[in-house]
């Protein structure tokens, strides 16, 4: 029947649906109520022809779906998808509204279904995840709940304190301390949940475990407090420190030990110290006292003997002359050995103090030269000075001058008669350079540092010059570097010798 | 004639001095001690005294202050004798009332030209 729709066909597909069709006039009240619309809420199409429809048809701008919650004749709600549009007449005129109404409801209560089960999955993969994190630490994790009960903990705990889960869950916290310490923990607790806060590990909470075993072991703890659903709880980290302490005591033992070793190396050498002073002491009152002892006899020696060569108490014949003379001048020798050994042991002690002043280095280097001109005279040996400075020098007087003596005295005994000795000073930078040039019979090369060395007499070269003490230089060395100058020589065997030294213009500040 | 005393407790030492001093012309008075030049010093009121500073008992430097101390003795040229060549003793004896100083071992002419200097 092409063409052809009779009004029953119409009805039967639209009772075959499972959607349901209804149609409301244009006052709103329903004309048509479909064998669908019967099965979504119930009522039949009897009870509500001419009733208003239990959905809402009249929304404005209705076009397509839309989701509405309405209720079954047995009261229940209901979700349905809505379609409306108007029904209008053959000649155009709209007579009302027809909707379609599909029940969602099994749609819906899946789809949540399927919200609901997404979430506990995303929990349960949380709480695996949890789990996975707490297992892994390597410390115990409990919680506790107000009460101080333990509501969660990980197999370390179990492990660290030989119980099962079982045994501990529910169990008050102190289960785990010793008995004589819980009573005060409970205290502790009590304190903790009026002012909960993050205790990180280390904060100086330390206490004592006890093993199902009953043995004891230090635990560090940090607590943080957490506010959940289930109540506020605190979680606690507790490790095992046993080993840490075990170390650290080995480690305390080992610096006291080192402590008190370096106590007993610091005494022992606090008293070599004082030994090495009251020995430097004893050296020096040793050096003093034996300086004028030696110096008492020697005074009579050299006094009588230039009292008998002077013959005022009677003539010598010549032979008692000469003995007379080699007494003289060995007991002078002997005295300027004594005084060289003393000044020297002086400097080497680091008594030798400089008493700087300031002069014109013209001044000692005159004093010296009027001392030694009259010896110089006796070989004819002529002295050129060169003076070269416009500075006054800062320094010790007396020391410059025993420098210039030794140099010059030196220069004098190993230059041969007629000889020539030539002193120049200069400056140089911060320095006046002084040196003494002889025309003497020079010093080989190898003996160069030698010459410095306490005692060292220029071998077979010196061709009988014997005297002085060996010590002039070694002296003369020490007497510059105390003033932080430099001394050296340039010498050749039989092209005579340059002894030069520096000492700064104002070493006594230094 | 000037009088010289000489206070030392080496007799050789003694010896020395008197025969250079009184080769020169001048008195010699000797002590043995610090106590001994004391007494010799009040008794004899010498011109210049010449002490060891090194002597058992009273040494040197008591003597000069015990001297010092006494009006007479205000002027009295005192040359200190010593043995000792340590840094600093030749201020020390000057600036306790000393007027000279002279090391052991003596050079003849040096003692003679100080006294001569100080009982000029």
């Amino acid at each position: 029947m092409p063409g052809s729709h009779p009004a029953e066909v119409l009805r039967a597909l639209l009772d075959a649906s499972s959607f349901g069709v209804i149609a409301v006039d244009t006052k709103g009240l329903i004309r048509l109520w479909s064998n669908g619309a019967r099965q979504i809420f119930g009522w039949t199409e009897e009870e509500m022809i001419g009733q208003r429809p239990p959905v809402d048809l009249e929304l404005p701008g209705k076009a397509g779906d839309e989701r509405q919650r309405a209720h079954k004749k047995d009261g229940s709600a209901v979700d349905l998808e809505v379609r409306v549009s108007p029904w209008k007449s053959e000649r155009g005129n709209v007579e009302g509204t027809v909707a379609i109404l599909n029940d969602i409801t099994p749609h819906l209560e899946m789809e949540r279904g399927i919200v609901k089960l997404m979430a506990l999955e995303k929990e349960v993969q949380i709480e695996r995840r949890f789990r996975e994190l707490l297992e892994a630490a390597p410390d115990a994790i409990i919680e506790i709940d107000r009460q101080g009960r333990i509501i969660l903990l990980n197999r370390v705990t179990e492990k660290l304190f030989g119980y099962t889960r079982d045994q501990l869950l529910g169990k008050p916290v102190e289960f785990l301390i010793p008995e004589d310490l819980r009573a005060f923990h409970v205290h502790h607790r009590e304190d903790y949940w009026n002012k909960p806060q993050t205790r990180p590990m280390g904060s100086g909470l330390s206490l004592l475990g006890q093993r199902q075993d009953g043995s004891r072991f230090p635990v560090e703890i940090s607590l943080s407090p957490v506010e959940s659903e289930g109540g506020f709880r605190v979680t606690a980290i507790i490790r095992d420190i046993s080993e840490r302490k075990l170390a650290e005591d080995r480690i305390k033992a080992i610096q006291q030990g080192y402590t008190q070793e370096l106590a007993a190396k610091n005494l022992e050498l606090a008293e070599r110290n004082q030994e090495v002073e009251r020995a430097n002491r004893l050296k020096s009152e040793f050096l003093a006292g034996m300086s004028h002892e030696l110096r008492t006899p020697l005074h009579t020696i050299i006094g009588f003997s230039e009292l008998l060569s002077e013959e005022l108490e009677g003539p010598l014949n010549d032979k008692q002359k000469r003995f007379v003379g080699h007494i003289h001048k060995d007991s002078l020798h002997l005295l300027e050995l004594i005084n060289d050994v003393l000044d020297l042991s002086k400097i080497e002690a680091g008594k030798l103090e400089l008493r700087p002043e300031v002069f014109d280095i013209r001044q000692p280097m005159d004093e010296v030269l009027s001392s030694i001109n009259p010896q110089a005279a006796v070989k004819s040996i002529r002295i050129e000075t060169v003076v070269a400075i416009d500075r006054e020098l800062y320094a010790d007087r007396v020391r410059v001058r025993q420098i210039l003596f030794n140099l010059l005295s030196n220069a004098v005994k190993f230059t041969p008669e007629g000889g020539n000795i030539r002193v120049e000073a200069s400056q140089r930078e911060a320095c006046v350079e002084i040196s003494v040039t002889d025309t003497g019979i020079g010093i080989p090369q190898a003996e160069h540092q030698a010459v410095f060395d306490k005692f060292h007499q220029v071998g077979h070269t010196t061709k009988g010059v014997r005297e002085g003490t060996g010590l002039g230089l070694a002296i003369t060395q020490r007497l510059v570097e105390e003033h932080g100058g430099k001394i050296w020589l340039e010498s050749e065997p039989g092209k005579g010798s340059r002894f030069s030294f520096t000492i700064p213009f104002d070493s006594g500040r230094a | 004639m000037k009088t010289v005393l000489i206070a030392d407790d080496k007799p050789t030492g003694r010896e020395l001095v008197r025969t250079v001093l009184e080769n020169t012309g001048y008195t010699v008075i000797e002590a043995v001690d610090g106590n001994e030049a004391l007494r010799c010093a009040r008794e004899s009121r010498p011109d210049l005294i010449i002490l060891d500073l090194h002597m058992p008992g009273l040494d040197g430097f008591g003597v000069i202050q015990e001297l010092r101390r006494d009006p007479q003795f205000a002027e009295t040229p005192i040359v200190a004798l010593t043995a000792s060549a340590m840094q600093g003793d030749r201020e020390r004896a000057l600036s306790i009332g000393f007027t000279g100083y002279i090391t052991k071992p003596i050079r003849l002419t040096l003692l003679r030209d100080e006294v001569e200097r100080l009982l000029r």
